[in-house]
C-alpha cells in the first residue's frame, strides 16, 4: 500500500531523518488561509496523490508570494493529476540545495533479498541516469552503518558528505525494515548550501500483508479500507467484491471488465490468465476477468453468474478452470445453473462450455447432463475449451 | 531416486490440527507420504490419525530422524515455526500459508542460507513425485491424485498451485509421466525458484525434460535466463507464460499477488524473449505442450 | 426441496424430537433451523449441501438427503 508524500515524511522524521517543514490544506483555497499566514516564501505546493511523476504532470508548484500561493491552492485543489483527485496539499518551504541523490530500500525478488540502492543523479529522472549501486542488506542480523558506509564509498562519496549519508541511510533502513515497508525511496535527498542532508520526497509503500503488525500506522493513516492498487472501480466490479465479501467461503469475486460479450467465470490464479489468453486466441471478446477458486459457496457462484449475465452484451458465459482438487466441480455447477435459472433463462444456452474436471466431477458432469449444458472433462485442456466456447461448438451435452 | 520428496522421506506437517492441514495430511497419507508427526503448540499429546502431535518440534526431531516440514499455521506464525524447524535439524521446508510478510519470507530465506535448509513457498501447494510421495496437497485427495499424475520423466515447475496438477494432467492424458512437480508459490518472493532448483532437476537421472508454468511479474525467469546463459541446462526445457492480456493492463493485479506488470521487464513479451534467447522453448499453445515434450524426447 | 439437492426429516423421528437439534449445529452449510418441537429444513439453504453425511451419519433413521440431478437418488447410497 502506498503512503502519501506527507505519510511518508512524517515515518522520515520519526526515523530522525530531515524533512522540509510543511503544512496541509485540504478543502478550499479560502480555508487554507489562517493555516498558511505564516509561511516563508518561497514555498512548494505539492499535490497528495498516489501516483508518481507529479511534477511533469503539473502536480507540483512553487509559490513566491501570498497571491501565487493563493492562486495556485485555488488551480491545484480538486484538480486532477495523472487521473487522481486532489483533495489535500503540502505546503512547505522550498529548499534551495546544491546537490541531489536518490537513495532506496527495496525488496530484490531474485536475489531474495532486501536491497539499498544509491545514486548520485538523484531527481525526477534518476530512472534514465543509470549509474545507481546497489548491496544487500540482511534483515536477520541487527542493522549496521558499514554495509551503507561501503556502498556509498563505493560509489565516490567521501568526508563529511559519506559520514551524513551513511547515517540518512541507517536510518532509512531502520525505518524500512520497522514499519514492514517493501519500498522506502527517498528522490532527491539533496544536500542544501549549509551542508544539510534534507529529504524532499519520498515514496514509501507498506507491505499489505503486514498491516496487521501496523495498528499504530493504519489508524493513524486511515489506512482501513484504502484501496491496494490505484485502479477505479466499475459499479459491477464493486458489486462483485462485495459478493465476495459477504461470503468468507472461497474466492469468487476480483472481476475487472472488457468490453466484450463472452463473459468468464474462471480461475485459480494461474488458469484463469490462461483462459482469459486462450478466449482472445481464438478470436473471443471476454466481458471480464475474475477469478474463483478456494470451494466458493453455491451462494457465491450463483450470484456472480447473475451478476455477469444482469450486462445486456454478455451473451453467454464460459466457466473454465484447472484441474481442481480443492474446488469442488459439482458446487460450481449448481451455482452457475442456479444463477441462470433464476434469471429465467436456459442453461443450456447460456453456458457456452463449462470445463472443470477435478473434484467430485462425476456429480458435477451430471447435473450439467441433466440441463443439457455443453461440458469438457480432463482430456480438453484450458485453450481447446476456449476456443470451443468461442466457436459455439459446445461440448458433451 | 526422487528428487526432494521420496518413499522414505520424512515428513512432519507444523500446525497439523488445522482446518487444511487436518485434511492434506490424511490424503497424503492415503498417497502413501511418510508423515511420522505433527506440531500444534498447546495441542501436545493428542492423535491425528494414529499420528503423534506435539507442542514443539524438537519432541519429534528426537524420536524421528525427520527429513521435511509442512508449515500450514496462519501467517503471523509462519516465521517462526520455519526456524522452529531450521533450528532442530530439518532442511526442507514446505511453507503453504499465503499472505506471509514479505520481511518473515525474507528471514526465513536468511536462516535457510546459514544452515544449509531449503524453503519451498510461501503460498506453495506443493511437491509430489508421483507414485512415490507428496509433500504438501498438491492434487488433492489420493484418488484424485492419481488421476491427474503418474509416474515418468517430465518435471514440472509452476507459479501457480493449480496449473502444477493442470499440467501434470495434460501430460497424463497425452501418455507422458512426471518425474517430479513443484508448485513453487505465487507470491513475490519465495524460498526456491525455477533458478534454484533446476540443479535438482538436472542431478536427477529420472528427469528428462522439464516444464515450467509462469505469469507476468516477477524477476524469476530473468534470473533463470542469466543461470542459462552461464550454463546451458543437459534438459530439454519447455515454458508455458499465461497472461499475456495483462501486459496492457500496468499496475493491475491479477491472480497471485506477484502477478503484476510494472515495468517492461514485467510483461509476458519480456519473458518470452529472455527466455527463448536462452534456450527455452516458449510454448504459445497449451495443448501443443505434450507434442512438443515427446518431440524432445524421442529425438 | 432445492433445485439439486431434496433434504427431508422424518417427522415422527425428527421434526418433533429434541434430538434433532443436533443437527442445526452439525451441518457445515446451515441447512437445519429451530423448527416447532425440533429442527426444521432450511430450504433456501438446501443446495448448498455438500454431502458431507455428517446429518445422515448422526440420525440414520431421521434424515434423508436425494440428490435431484440422479434421478433422485439417496446421497447416501
Amino acid at each position: 500500500m502506498r503512503l502519501y508524500e506527507h505519510e511518508g515524511k512524517a515515518l522520515l522524521e520519526r526515523a530522525g531523518i530531515r524533512v522540509p517543514k510543511g503544512t496541509l490544506v485540504s478543502g478550499s483555497a479560502a480555508d487554507a488561509g489562517p493555516s498558511l499566514g505564516a509561511a516563508t516564501f518561497p514555498v512548494a505546493v505539492k499535490s497528495q496523490v498516489l501516483t508518481g511523476g507529479r511534477m511533469k504532470a503539473g502536480g507540483i508548484a512553487f509559490a513566491e508570494d501570498a497571491d501565487q500561493l493563493s492562486a495556485e491552492l485555488t488551480r491545484l485543489l480538486g484538480s486532477e493529476i495523472s487521473g487522481h483527485r486532489v483533495e489535500t496539499l503540502l505546503v512547505e518551504p522550498k529548499t534551495q540545495f546544491d546537490r541531489e541523490f536518490y537513495l532506496g530500500i527495496t525488496y530484490d525478488s531474485a536475489a531474495k533479498s532486501a536491497v539499498a540502492v544509491f545514486s548520485q543523479a538523484g531527481g525526477i529522472d534518476v530512472e534514465q541516469a543509470g549509474a545507481a549501486v546497489k548491496a544487500e542488506i540482511p534483515l536477520l542480523l541487527p542493522a549496521s552503518g558499514f554495509r551503507f558506509k561501503e556502498l556509498l564509498a563505493s560509489a565516490g562519496l567521501q568526508g563529511r558528505l559519506l559520514s551524513g549519508m551513511t547515517g540518512v541511510f541507517t536510518k532509512l533502513a531502520g525505518l524500512f525494515r520497522d514499519n514492514d515497508c517493501i519500498l522506502a525511496e527517498i528522490n532527491p535527498l539533496v544536500l542544501t548550501p549549509e551542508g544539510k542532508l534534507v529529504a524532499l520526497d519520498v515514496h514509501v509503500e507498506l507491505d499489505d500483508d503486514a498491516l496487521y503488525r501496523h495498528g499504530d500506522l493504519v489508524k493513524r493513516f486511515g489506512l482501513e479500507g484504502r484501496d491496494a492498487d490505484a485502479r477505479e472501480r466499475s459499479p459491477l466490479e464493486r458489486k462483485a467484491e462485495e459478493i465476495d465479501s459477504a461470503d468468507h467461503r472461497g474466492v469468487a469475486g476480483r472481476m475487472v471488465e472488457f468490453p466484450g460479450n463472452l463473459g468468464l467465470l474462471i480461475g485459480g490464479g494461474g488458469a484463469s490468465l490462461t483462459a482469459f489468453d486462450a478466449v482472445q486466441r481464438h478470436g473471443g471478446k471476454p466481458a471480464n476477468y475474475c477469478e474463483i477458486g478456494g470451494n466458493p459457496s453455491v451462494w457465491k457462484v450463483k450470484e456472480l453468474t447473475k451478476l455477469l449475465l444482469s450486462r445486456k452484451d454478455v451473451e453467454r458465459i464460459a466457466v473454465i478452470m484447472n484441474v481442481v482438487s480443492n474446488t469442488r466441480v459439482d458446487l460450481v455447477a449448481r451455482g452457475v445453473v442456479k444463477g441462470i435459472l433464476e434469471l429465467g433463462l436456459d442453461p443450456a444456452e447460456k453456458i457456452a462450455i463449462f470445463r472443470i474436471p477435478g473434484a467430485w466431477e462425476e456429480d458435477g458432469f451430471s447435473l450439467l447432463r441433466k440441463y443439457g449444458v455443453p461440458y469438457a472433462d480432463r482430456t480438453v485442456s484450458i485453450d481447446q475449451a476456449a476456443k470451443m466456447a468461442v466457436a459455439g461448438a459446445g461440448g458433451e451435452r | 531416486m526422487a528428487i526432494l520428496v521420496d518413499k522414505d522421506t520424512s515428513i512432519i506437517v507444523q500446525g497439523i490440527t488445522g482446518r487444511e492441514a487436518a485434511s492434506f495430511t490424511k490424503d497424503s497419507l492415503d498417497y502413501g507420504a511418510r508423515i511420522v508427526g505433527g506440531v500444534t503448540p498447546g495441542k501436545g499429546g493428542q492423535e491425528v490419525f494414529g499420528l503423534p502431535v506435539t507442542d514443539t518440534v524438537r519432541e519429534l526431531t528426537e524420536r524421528f530422524p525427520v527429513d521435511a516440514t509442512i508449515i500450514s499455521v496462519p501467517p503471523p506464525f509462519v516465521k517462526d515455526a520455519a526456524f522452529e524447524a531450521i533450528e532442530n535439524g530439518i532442511r526442507l521446508l514446505l511453507v503453504v500459508t499465503e499472505r506471509v510478510p514479505r520481511r518473515d519470507v525474507v528471514e526465513i530465506v536468511e536462516l535457510c542460507r546459514l544452515r544449509g535448509a531449503r524453503m519451498i513457498g510461501p503460498n506453495s501447494l506443493g511437491v509430489i513425485s508421483p507414485g512415490k510421495s507428496r509433500l504438501g496437497m498438491v492434487g488433492g485427495p489420493a484418488e484424485d491424485v492419481r488421476k491427474s499424475y503418474v509416474p515418468g520423466n517430465v518435471g514440472v515447475m509452476s507459479r501457480s498451485g493449480g496449473m502444477t496438477t493442470e499440467i501434470a494432467n495434460l501430460l497424463t492424458v497425452n501418455g507422458l509421466g512426471q518425474s517430479t512437480c513443484v508448485s513453487v508459490g505465487g507470491d513475490p518472493i519465495v524460498g526456491s525458484q525455477f533458478a534454484d532448483l533446476i540443479d535438482v532437476f538436472e542431478a536427477d537421472a529420472e528427469t528428462h525434460a522439464l516444464v515450467l508454468f509462469t505469469e507476468p511479474g516477477g524477476a524469476m525467469e530473468s534470473a533463470l535466463a542469466a543461470r542459462l546463459r552461464e550454463r546451458p541446462s543437459r534438459l530439454p526445457l519447455f515454458i508455458f507464460i499465461a497472461g499475456k492480456f495483462v501486459d496492457q493492463m500496468r499496475g493491475v493485479r491479477f491472480g497471485h499477488a506477484a502477478t503484476l506488470v510494472q515495468s517492461e521487464a514485467d510483461t509476458t513479451e519480456a519473458k518470452a524473449r529472455i527466455l527463448s534467447e536462452a534456450g527455452v522453448t516458449v510454448v504459445e499453445e497449451l495443448s501443443a505442450l505434450p507434442g512438443l515434450v515427446k518431440e524432445a524426447l524421442n529425438g | 426441496m432445492g433445485e439439486f439437492i431434496a433434504v427431508y426429516l422424518k417427522d415422527k423421528e425428527c421434526a418433533e424430537h429434541e434430538g434433532c437439534r443436533r443437527l442445526i449445529s452439525l451441518c457445515p452449510v446451515d441447512i437445519f433451523v429451530e423448527g416447532e418441537g425440533g429442527a426444521a429444513v432450511d430450504e433456501g439453504q438446501v443446495d448448498e449441501c455438500t454431502l458431507c453425511g455428517l446429518c445422515w451419519e448422526a440420525l440414520p433413521d431421521a434424515v434423508e438427503v436425494r440428490r435431484l440431478y440422479i434421478d433422485g437418488a439417496e446421497a447416501r447410497a
